[in-house]
């Protein structure tokens, strides 16, 4: 099977599983067995939908949330690369930080949001820094683990080729687990998405978390089921674009 | 010329004499010569390739290459280890010219990898080629970037026969006309002694050398006969040093 009609099968058997699910709800939920409170069919999703929020505030709430998202995710990457990349290669940065990362990566976010609040306010920083908090300790153990995984001899073969210290760090480590640290911001990103609605907990007016508290509150279940389709949907759509991106980036590595 | 001069060694430092890696190990060689290494599985040859190159630092006593202390790691000796070193992100020939000089020049790599019969795949990524071919790419890299001494750590094990032998005839060509040192370890008794001008079986701990053949003093590599009599004197000593073992 050529690369090309494998792709289209696997999107194939995928748009299936998704189509059955689709229809197993619907049945399901005009089968009169479940009250439309729990579960509401998806033509009374669409009738909620039309009384709710506006196109114009849909767009605003997923701009939101993609912005808080991406800048607490960005800052996450941009402390994490560096500092996994140094714990994974010097044992003493390894030894320094490792009781501490662990300690942190164990705490649970929400209870960290009485923090961010003393911390950062009630605005856009205390949101971006819950999605950082949630992320960048597991993105820093993901990148050293890839950096201990490191073959010994590629490192020994770039030192005999004039390598040594930072330049084999920066010029031979990470180039080779790029694709493994890839991989690992591409599922940080799903958690980074799951913090999101933990982060518009803090004094949101708006964002796609904020929307299915505001729904919550209101009894709009059906909004609320619209919110995490949306949800759901820029997840999935995110991953389908790194995969795509990742095969461009790194097309040794298939 | 590699000599190394009373050296001692061991992963650790503590360890008493009698059972160090290394314990005054003394071994000189020549340019334009291989020195065959041969020896169990864990009697410490590629430490002693690893010392050599500069990647293990004596606890004492001193390598010295051309006269000068090894004290690290450098472009003039070229390793070739057991596994698969390419940089699998670089292609073909950014490998090869990953460590090159400005007076090597993309045209200057080229020749080589003409040289070399990779030109072909310049631009391929190092997983379209077979293990041989790759381990052809890190000889390519190793002599672009000027090694003067080649170490060579079983780099053939995985080889198939035909690339194998080719890969052979060109370590000891350029051995030869290009005036290199050589070290190679090798388990396989055909291999030593096709490439081998010098050929030390050696035993551990600490590492000492049990037999020392100059093939080339025999003069007479190309006789079959001689061939198989030094074998067989080989795999004798082998034998007696694994059983010492």
């Amino acid at each position: 099977m050529f690369e090309s009609e494998r792709i289209q099968y696997r999107a194939g058997l995928g748009a299936i599983s998704v189509v059955v699910s689709l229809t197993t709800w619907a049945i399901i939920a005009n089968s009169g067995l479940v009250s439309p409170l729990f579960l509401p069919s998806p033509h009374e999703v669409l009738a909620e939908l039309r009384n709710g929020p506006s196109a114009h505030q849909w767009i605003l709430d997923f701009s939101f949330s993609t912005g808080r998202v991406l800048a607490g995710f960005a800052a996450a990457a941009a402390v994490a690369i560096p500092l996994g990349l140094y714990i994974g290669a010097a044992k003493t940065v390894d030894a320094i930080t490792y009781p501490l990362i662990e300690l942190a990566r164990y705490v649970p976010v929400p209870a960290l949001v009485p923090l961010c609040i003393l911390w950062a306010g009630v605005d856009e920083l205390a949101k971006i820094l819950v999605i950082f908090l949630g992320t960048v300790f597991q993105m820093v153990v993901g990148v050293a683990a890839a950096v201990r995984s490191t073959p010994p001899d590629l490192i020994d073969a770039a030192r005999t080729l004039g390598r040594d210290g930072h330049r084999v760090l920066w010029t031979i480590v990470l180039p080779m687990n790029a694709p493994r640290v890839f991989d690992l911001l591409r599922l940080t990103l799903g958690w980074a998405w799951s913090y999101l609605v933990v982060a518009e907990l803090i004094a949101a007016q708006s964002g796609l978390g904020y929307r299915v508290l505001w729904a919550q509150r209101y009894l709009q279940v059906g909004i609320v089921y619209f919110a995490l389709f949306v949800l759901a949907f820029v997840g999935l759509g995110s991953d389908i674009l790194l995969r795509q991106l990742r095969r461009r980036i790194f097309p040794w590595d298939r | 010329m590699i000599q190394m001069n009373s050296v001692s060694f061991d992963y650790n430092p503590g360890a008493p004499a009698d059972s160090a890696l290394f314990e005054a190990f003394t071994l000189e060689i020549r340019d334009s010569e291989i020195l065959v290494v041969m020896g169990p599985s864990g009697c410490g040859k590629t430490t002693l390739i690893r010392l050599i190159a500069g990647l293990l630092t004596p606890d004492a006593g001193s390598v010295l290459d051309d006269g000068a202390v090894v004290t690290g790691p450098s472009k003039a000796r070229g390793v070739m280890f057991q596994g698969d070193t390419c940089f699998p992100w670089l292609t073909v020939r950014d490998n090869a010219g990953f460590a090159a000089d400005n007076a090597h020049g993309v045209e200057g790599v080229d020749e080589v990898l003409r040289s070399f019969g990779l030109y072909d795949y310049r631009e391929s990524f190092p997983r379209h080629l077979s293990f041989g071919s790759r381990q052809r790419v890190a000889l390519a890299r190793a002599i672009i970037a000027g090694a003067k001494t080649l170490l060579l750590d079983e780099p053939l094990n995985s080889v198939d026969p035909v690339l194998r032998r080719a890969l052979q005839d060109q370590i000891c060509s350029l051995v030869v006309t290009r005036g290199y040192a050589a070290v190679w370890v090798t388990h396989d008794l055909d291999e030593a002694v096709r490439v081998g001008h010098r050929i030390i079986v050696v035993a551990g701990q600490p590492l000492t050398i049990r037999s020392d053949t100059n093939v080339v003093a025999l003069n007479q590599r190309d006789s079959g006969a001689i061939r198989e009599d030094i074998k067989d004197i080989l795999f004798q000593e082998l034998k007696r040093v694994a059983t010492k073992q």
